[in-house]
């Protein structure tokens, strides 16, 4: 039996479901992370929490809680929401830090320089400090990508077909175990590598400075 | 903005000025008074706590006590009301700060687009007039990466003015410069302080420059003015032992000077502005030996 | 539903339970990996390159591949060479398997971060190839090191719930017994959270002042 394509097909399902939580993860990146540096600390408290609240407890554990517990105080979630919106609120809270970090170690002069000419706090922020900080975010972003692909899988124990769930679907059927899950590290392995050496390229480039 | 007759009221005053941070103390009940259009340089050891003076008054720290007036109004550092006030002084700081991400000409023109609503057009003809008066207008389009050390801070200075402020304050401004392009940057500063009404504050360690271009001198030690006068006074007569100890030790740092150790030590002549002023204490010296044979 | 608070402290001491399994596979994973790196990284430096390539592919599989996967491939593949350990143990080496592909990153890393100068002064100073190592190197090496690592053990920690996966009545399984039998769900995922809370929450404190105190010193 060839086992090849419907591993495909559940790479694709894999590749949505991280494309979907890197969208999420990517927009309350910038809104924890932006929050975190703000001068008030209305925005920076709850953003504190949140981040430490995804950050301190594991991506399974969250995805079951969206999936089983969530429902039971009215939010109604398909697997698909459900998987999505936790590794997206998960990851958000470690890109939230790439964001956070990214923006201090610009340099403090620049805001100074910043404040010197009279910019507003948030003028400052987008026309100085982002732009500067948006080249220390690539790499660890990209490293964020690579790690959240993997984490998919975990959507598979909610039942979402995707790569993990369909080698798993195919041990069961044809007892395979050991060659079933090569090949889906094999998948896996042709996803996220090049991912992560287009990365490491990127971080090269970065170092050099402006 | 500036006003071609001199304002009676001062540009800015210090009154028991005092800033710590955490347990260091690093002024002490400073009081100053900066007169409008006035040209004054702020000498004295590092630690001493004249940098603080001017980024209190730039508003990039604040008081811990004390009060601060700017042209008559009170002035608290990040407050709202004092932002008017703010925006009437610029700075150039140690390490220039220009912003890399943007070429020589958006660095000057940004503030004055974004902040101030300056047509670009109008703001790129006032920052080309700038990089003239720099001498630097062939850069426009280059990076700041692209510039040397006397270059970037010659275009922090054409970005300080492009918001035509009424104060300006240079901060160490030749510190982080190699030797050989110190003086360029000096030249400039020194064109800016006599061809203009503005107020302008340098803190520098270019003893030379402030003996020259400097209607007063301020020197400062822990956290107080010691001394403040005339620069022909306070170079060549100072009242207080810790002053001449702190010339003495920046004009004579070798200890090679003759004559008695409390002595006046000369500084160079007013052309002298240059790369560095070690040579011409060598020569003084060498004149007034002769003088005394 | 609401929160049974009556509920949650009968089951607590069964997910505590769970919890000092959640901990001693996270020990032993941790364990096995800083070892595991360290014999890793040598490898990346041997003069073979078949060695070398080795090492280096074993990294780069293992981090491009989901800790799942590897935790289902050990757990089917050991009794097919008649190793029939526990599935706990079957976790643990996984866990160790994966993280010390990352310690091995570290290690690398730290050694990097001494500055070329410092074995130039070494040598010009005539110090032994010993003394070079402890007296020099290693100091400014391994201080550095330790935040990393540190983050990595409580990054081991969180990826513990995945144990359960293969049968391990970790935290995370203790908390699925409860809500197979019982039919709830609020209450034993909730403790889970928090239980994970509680414990991350102080280490991560603890790296953040040693990183903070390791960086004053460079």
């Amino acid at each position: 039996m060839n086992f090849l394509p419907p591993l495909i097909q559940g790479l694709y399902n894999s590749l949505l479901v991280t494309l979907g939580a890197s969208a999420v993860a990517l927009a309350l990146s910038f809104v924890a992370g932006l929050a975190l540096i703000t001068p008030w600390r209305v925005l920076r408290v709850p953003a504190r929490i949140y981040v430490e609240i995804f950050r301190g407890t594991s991506a399974l554990v969250q995805i079951f809680y969206f999936f089983y517990v969530l429902p039971l105080i009215g939010i109604e979630l398909t697997p698909m929401t459900a998987g999505i919106m936790a590794l997206g609120m998960c990851f958000s809270a470690y890109g939230a830090e790439v964001v956070r970090s990214s923006i201090q170690a610009v340099d403090k002069g620049q805001w100074e320089a910043s404040h010197a000419l009279s910019f507003s706090w948030g003028m400052a922020v987008r026309r100085v400090i982002i732009p500067q900080a948006l080249r220390r975010m690539l790499p660890p972003f990209g490293n964020l990508l690579v790690e959240l692909l993997k984490a998919t899988s975990l959507v598979s124990l909610i039942g979402i077909t995707e790569l993990a769930f369909t080698g798993s679907s195919l041990v069961r059927s044809t007892g395979e175990n050991v060659l079933v899950y090569l090949l889906v590290m094999a998948v896996y392995f042709a996803a996220a590598y090049p991912l992560s050496l287009l990365v490491r390229h990127f971080e090269r480039r970065m170092t050099k400075a402006w | 903005m500036n006003n071609n007759s001199p304002n009676p009221t001062p540009a800015a005053i210090f009154r028991d000025v005092q800033k710590s941070f955490g347990e260091n103390k690093v002024l002490k009940g400073l009081d100053l008074t900066i007169a409008d259009g006035e040209k004054v340089a702020i000498i004295g050891p590092s630690g001493s706590g004249k940098t603080t003076v001017l980024r209190l008054l730039m508003g990039l720290e604040k008081l811990s006590g004390g009060h601060i007036e700017v042209f008559g109004k009170d002035y608290v550092a990040g407050a709202k009301a004092s932002r008017d006030v703010a925006d009437r002084i610029g700075m150039v700081f140690q390490h220039f700060n220009l912003f890399p991400h943007m070429t020589v000409l958006r660095n000057i023109t940004e503030a004055p687009v974004r902040v101030r609503g300056v047509k670009p057009a109008e703001a790129k003809k006032r920052a080309m007039n700038l990089l003239d008066q720099v001498g630097l207008s062939e850069k426009a389009d280059f990076y700041p990466r692209q510039l040397s050390g006397g270059q970037q801070q010659r275009v922090a200075i054409a970005r300080a003015l492009a918001m035509q402020p009424d104060i300006m304050l240079f901060d160490e401004p030749t510190s982080a410069l190699d030797p050989e392009l110190v003086g360029d940057v000096l030249k400039v500063m020194r064109d800016l302080a006599e061809s203009s009404n503005m107020t302008m504050l340098f803190v520098t360690h270019e003893m030379t420059f402030a003996r020259h271009v400097a209607d007063r001198v301020i020197f400062m030690d822990q956290g107080i003015v010691v001394e403040s006068g005339h620069p022909d006074e306070l170079f060549q007569a100072p009242h207080e032992q810790r002053t001449r100890n702190f010339l003495r030790s920046v004009l004579d740092p070798m200890g090679w000077a003759e004559g008695p150790k409390d002595a006046v030590l000369p500084v160079a002549p007013v052309d002298a502005i240059g790369p560095s002023i070690a040579p011409f204490i060598q020569d003084a010296v060498n004149e007034r030996n002769r003088a005394a044979n | 539903m609401k929160f049974n608070l009556e509920f949650a402290l009968s089951i607590l001491p069964e997910l505590l339970q769970g919890a000092i399994l959640t901990l001693a596979a996270t020990l032993g994973g941790m364990a096995l990996a800083l070892v595991g790196g360290l014999i890793l990284s040598v490898l990346q430096q041997a003069r073979l390159w078949p060695v070398r390539f080795l090492a280096n592919g074993y990294i780069a599989v293992v981090r491009s591949t989901p800790l799942l996967i590897q935790l289902f491939f050990l757990f089917y593949i050991l009794p097919e060479f008649g190793v029939t350990a526990p599935a706990f143990w079957t976790g643990v080496l996984g866990l160790g398997l994966h993280y010390s592909a990352y310690t091995a990153e570290v290690y690398r890393a730290g050694l990097e971060n001494v500055p070329r100068g410092q074995w130039e002064a070494a040598t010009a100073l005539h110090l032994s190839i010993r003394d070079t190592w402890t007296k020099v190197v290693m100091p400014q090496a391994i201080p550095p090191m330790v935040p990393m690592l540190g983050n990595y053990l409580i990054a081991m920690f969180k990826d513990t719930p995945i144990l359960a996966t293969i049968t391990v009545i970790e935290l995370f399984g203790a908390a699925n017994q409860v809500a197979g039998i019982t039919y709830r769900y609020f209450e034993p995922y909730t403790l889970v959270g928090l239980i994970f809370l509680a414990l991350s929450i102080p280490s991560v404190l603890l790296i953040n002042r040693a990183d903070r105190r390791f960086s004053l010193v460079r």
